[in-house]
């Protein structure tokens, strides 16, 4: 993973870091939002998208916010990155595919529920926020080894 | 000195598990206990029924008129077993919604809650887009028989507002975010369906 970025150790590699720094802190910071407020609230804003049936619903209200909160957790420490990086672009590609169905149908959802209680953003708003967030993680894949400056991988295979 | 990464996840995942378990038993904890009886409730189904649901609304929010039809089949299907208590829950992203309360609970004050309720969800579209629905609100109030007169002093006073705030801060303690929320026994619910669900899982369909 070396190419384009020129010299990934100098500048361009510290964006890389704020780059992965950026889309650790808001998995871990929604995901967090998530885990400690009420599984019922969350819930109910996963049956406003009216994809999956109510045990799916139950099941993911309880298990999603620890994903989140976990997958950004590790990025911000730069922990698995390559598999971590992945994670949330699976996640960021699938709340696209969630939010656009929803706007197609246009289904009548004041709250995307995607942070919480802490921001409340209309649906189009989502969709450019998570593509933002797919690009970010896509782009420090590519850059691996800018982006997991400072990490705990690093340091982990240094010690070998 | 080498530094084990599976043992550094752990320990990761262990604080943070730590760490929400603390904010959500300190700072989040939400208390959802059936909301004491007061004079002047406003109570759907029989009042001493063995489950008491106490439901948290708005009179703007779009799915707490769609719920309505919902809690009616399940007074009817559960009759003398459930009964619905409800609260005023005005969210702050609905402007008219603190408003329509205070006309409402005057409405209750005059023995009319049930009627005005119903007007102001079946008209909801009417004056939800409105910069100002109070003349609405007086015609939906002489379309009831409302006493204006009694009504105005009401809406001048402080006891419908305070009622609304009371509501409205039962509802933040026991951690109500959406609307419309139910507290059954000391769980929450957030829409029809879900209430629904535990109903059949207690009382059977």
């Amino acid at each position: 993973m070396n190419s384009g970025l020129g010299d990934q150790e100098g500048s361009g590699g510290s964006i890389m870091v704020w780059l992965r720094l950026l889309v650790g802190t808001i998995f871990t910071v929604s995901g967090f939002e998530k885990a400690v407020g009420t599984s019922a609230n969350f819930l109910y804003i996963i049956q406003q998208y009216q994809i999956v049936p109510l045990p799916l619903a139950r099941l993911a209200s309880e298990v999603f916010p620890w994903v989140e909160l976990l997958t950004g957790l590790f990025i911000l420490l730069g922990l698995w990155l390559p598999v971590t990086l992945r994670v949330s672009a699976l996640i960021s590609s699938s709340l696209m595919l969630l939010v656009g169905q929803a706007i197609l149908r246009r289904l009548p959802i004041d709250n995307c529920g995607c942070f919480g209680e802490l921001v409340h953003l209309p649906l189009g708003a989502v969709f450019f926020v998570d593509l933002g967030m797919l690009a970010a993680a896509l782009a420090c894949l590519r850059y691996l080894s800018a982006s997991g400056r400072f990490g705990l991988d690093r340091l982990c295979s240094a010690t070998k | 000195m080498k530094i084990n990464k599976w043992l550094l996840t752990a320990l990761v995942s262990v604080m943070c598990l730590l760490a929400v378990k603390l904010v959500k038993g300190t700072y989040r904890q939400a208390h959802p206990q059936p909301a004491p009886m007061q004079a002047g409730d406003r109570i759907k189904g029989k009042p001493d029924a063995g489950l008491r649901i106490s439901e948290f609304t708005d009179f703007q929010c779009p799915a707490c008129g769609k719920v309505l039809p919902v809690l009616d089949e399940l007074l009817e299907r559960y009759a003398g077993k459930i009964s619905i208590q409800h609260k005023y829950f005005p969210l702050p992203n609905h402007k008219h919604s603190v408003r329509a309360a205070s006309y409402a609970e005057c409405a209750n004050a005059q023995g009319k809650f049930w009627s005005y309720h119903d007007l102001l969800f079946s008209r909801q579209p009417d004056w939800s887009g409105l910069d100002d629905p109070s003349q609405y609100f007086d015609d939906l109030a002489m379309k009831v028989s409302l006493d204006m007169d009694r009504l105005r002093a009401c809406l001048a006073g402080t006891e419908a507002s305070g009622r609304v705030n009371s509501d409205k801060l039962d509802g933040e303690i026991a951690g109500v975010k959406a609307t419309p929320t139910f507290v059954v026994d000391g769980k929450l619910f957030v829409g029809g369906d879900n209430l629904k669900a535990e109903l059949e899982s207690r009382l059977g369909k």
